[in-house]
């Protein structure tokens, strides 16, 4: 894995920007690591510099939220507009590439006179994050979407169905019971009225056995059915999701970038796994 | 796949365990005779299915009259005209049906259908007949049975299914104590009121010398009951019982009578014997033929349903010492309202219509009957909708034996449709039958009634009646 920083100094706005191009491993694996630095402003005040330190050594450290916290931290002390170049980065770390262009996008608004460099870069960054966006145009600023599960409604209806039969065989299976009783108790006794009260029932009951039974069971089967096929609608859709999520993840690009400024020469590599 | 495959094998079970019964128990009623063996029952193969009794389409077979139309509201009626003395009565019920269904078709209301059926094939059948009236004919009542032991036998169902019943001869004490109001119906009266009168024919100086055999049914034990509650002092000694057909087998039933019988005749003859008995009245007075007749002779007091045609038959049998026999014997029953105009008209229509094969004078019953049918059909024609409560109902309006002879309602074909029309809107009636003034209490009991008191004529051999004190 490689990261680059790099510093410059530019005359943008008047100002004095340094872009730092520091090389460091394993920072960010993965992913393209570059920073803006503030000018003087920010390291002329303690609050901001000190919220900028941090910010930069927590990001060094990967924790993103709490470099997120610093950054923000520090344009409130100082508004420096690069200050937004760094939040939407670190929002880009975050996956949050929404909010990222935001931040870019007052950035751009912000430097009424950008220099090119810096605004090819920040438009490059714009538009890493836009790539991302349509990857997963949901659930861009919240957690990742949840696998979608096309099969919820055949596991529903299934359920229904297989319910209502399984409750069909129950009482076809009760009334399976009384029929034998009832056939007992017609071979029992030789009282005809007796029996033919017994006949009467048993038959009644072996009417409602068997068609509680056979409904019961053809409910349940294509309850059952469609339960199998909903499981299986949501695995192949879990195996499609799976394989977009890993295609995603897998994407190797690596962007080198080169520029001329009257501080020498910078240059930057962009790339990841 | 596991649950599928479940799935289906518990369907298989369930289809085993529950499907494709075989109800087909037999073709013929020998396809019954190991099941009958096991179970200790004659059994008879009905509708493929080893049944007790008789199967049930042999029931009741004669619908009365013949060509009644679908429209008919059907009535039932349970009789015993092989072995037992309900033809004539049947032929009363018949005749009253017909005189009833004249009115009832003049003024566009439906005739009575009755539903007949025989119960003396086997001693499960008076309660089978019962059930096939109720749930294959869907009678509004029954007309019958004769005996209290009937009764008794179909009290339960009675109770369960609420089709009111209207015996003619059910006389037993215990019948006006069954649960449940207007089910049991009974023109005559309840032995309550004959126990007094047989006890009143006991001799004076007989009560600690009086045997008493009873068949041991609610008839006989209620008359035994009633009996020895009406005088004072009286014992009986001996006291036997004995059993008749009535739920068990015929023959061993008579096994019964000739060992009490026995009994009796292994002892000094009493000065006097009770014997309360009904459809082996003349089994009974056959085997005491010789018994207790060296003077003085024993006096055999009987109550009401050894007053019939087969005690007579037994002075045709040829036994010189039958006469002597029966010559002794006295008994009470109730009586009927000889001197009445529904008397007379009921006698001569009876004769007419069925031209003096039997007659209704051998027994008192055949009055009942006549009474019972009318009473019944009375309470079908003024309840309009016709359903079992509504004829229980309607028969609980004559429920007033005061009512003013002219407030009463008459009987017989000129006078039906008047008394139908009064019943459908007044209550407090009673009819004037051929029995007397027939009123019923809210159980069912008749109200009052008449007695006589009979013996026999042996040289004409017919029965004479003279009315109780």
């Amino acid at each position: 894995m490689v990261a680059f920083k790099w510093l410059t100094k530019s005359s943008v706005s008047q100002r004095t920007l340094f872009w730092g191009f520091l090389l460091f491993g394993g920072a960010a694996p993965g992913v393209v690591f570059a920073q803006a630095a503030p000018d003087d402003a920010c390291h002329r005040d303690d609050a901001c510099r000190e919220h900028y330190q941090k910010a930069i050594s927590a990001y060094k450290q990967e924790s993103f939220d709490e470099a997120l916290t610093e950054f923000k931290a520090a344009y409130d002390s100082r508004q420096m507009s690069i200050l937004l170049v760094n939040i939407g980065r670190t929002l880009q770390k975050l996956g949050r590439p929404r909010e990222a262009v935001a931040y870019y996008e007052r950035f751009q608004k912000a430097e009424t006179k950008l220099d090119p460099e810096t605004g090819k870069k920040v438009q490059q960054y714009i538009g890493e994050c836009r790539a991302l966006i349509d990857d997963a145009p949901v659930a861009a600023n919240g957690p990742p979407p949840p696998p979608p599960k096309p099969g919820k409604a055949l596991l529903v209806t299934g359920g229904i169905l297989a319910g209502v039969g399984v409750a069909g065989i129950v009482v076809g299976a009760a009334l399976g019971g009384l029929t034998s009783s009832s056939f007992s108790d017609f071979g029992g006794t030789v009282d005809e009225f007796d029996k033919l009260a017994y006949r009467d029932r048993t038959r009644s009951y072996e009417i409602g056995a068997t068609v509680s039974g056979i409904a019961g069971a053809a409910l349940a089967g294509a309850g059952g059915t469609l339960i199998v096929l909903g499981i299986l609608k949501n695995r192949e859709a879990l195996k499609e999701y799976d394989a977009k999520k890993t295609k995603t993840a897998s994407t190797f690009r690596i962007v080198p970038s080169f520029s001329v400024s009257d501080r020498g020469f910078l240059g930057s590599v962009r790339g990841g796994f | 796949m596991n649950t599928m495959s479940s799935l289906f094998v518990a369907l298989g079970v369930l289809l085993s365990a529950g499907g494709c019964k075989n109800f087909a128990e037999c073709q013929q009623d020998s396809d019954c005779a190991g099941r009958a063996e096991s179970t200790g029952q004659a059994l008879s193969c009905s509708d493929n299915m080893c049944v007790v009794g008789s199967p049930r389409a042999k029931l009741c077979q004669e619908v009365f009259p013949n060509n009644s139309p679908a429209s008919a509201t059907p009535i039932g009626t349970l009789v015993n005209t092989v072995t037992g003395n309900d033809l004539i009565r049947l032929q009363s019920v018949k005749l009253a049906i017909e005189e009833m269904n004249v009115g009832l078709v003049a003024s566009g209301k439906p005739p009575i259908a009755l539903h007949v059926c025989e119960t003396s094939a086997t001693p499960a059948d008076m309660l089978k007949s019962y059930q096939v009236l109720v749930h294959d004919r869907k009678v509004a009542a029954v007309v019958g049975p004769s005996g209290s032991g009937n009764v008794t036998l179909l009290s339960a169902e009675v109770l369960e299914q609420k089709v009111p019943i209207m015996s003619w001869s059910a006389s037993a004490k215990s019948i006006g104590d069954l649960p449940g109001q207007g089910l049991f119906f009974r023109t005559v009266p309840s032995d309550i009121l004959q126990g007094r009168v047989l006890a009143g024919l006991i001799p004076p100086g007989s009560e600690t010398s009086t045997g008493m055999i009873v068949v041991d049914d609610p008839y006989g034990q209620g008359m035994l009951s009633s009996v020895l509650g009406s005088k004072a002092g009286l014992v009986a000694k001996p006291s036997l019982t004995y059993k008749e057909s009535v739920g068990t087998d015929q023959a061993a039933a008579e096994t019964t009578l000739t060992a009490a019988v026995g009994t009796l005749r292994g002892g000094v003859a009493p000065k006097a014997l009770v014997a309360v008995t009904n459809l082996f009245s003349d089994k009974f007075l056959a085997q005491m033929d010789g018994y207790g007749t060296v003077s003085p002779t024993m006096p055999i007091l009987m109550g009401d349903a050894a007053k019939n045609s087969k005690v007579l038959d037994l002075l045709n049998k040829g036994i010189p010492s039958m006469g002597t026999n029966l010559q002794r014997v006295k008994g009470t029953a109730p009586a009927v309202d000889s001197g009445s105009a529904a008397y007379t008209t009921f006698v001569a229509k009876f004769n007419q219509r069925w031209q003096g094969a039997t007659d209704p004078t051998t027994t008192v019953y055949s009055f009942y009957a006549y009474d019972a049918a009318y009473a019944v059909g009375a309470a079908v024609c003024a309840a309009g909708t016709v359903t079992p409560a509504r004829v229980s109902e309607y028969l609980l309006r004559m429920n007033n034996s005061q009512c003013p002879p002219q407030e009463r309602l008459k009987i017989g074909q000129d006078n039906f449709l008047n008394s139908c029309n009064r019943l459908s809107s007044q209550s407090s009636l009673a009819i004037q039958g051929t029995t007397g003034v027939v009123s019923f209490t809210p159980h069912g009991d008749r109200e009052t009634g008449l007695y006589e008191v009979w013996s026999i004529d042996v040289n004409n051999k017919k029965f004479l009646s003279t009315p109780a004190p």
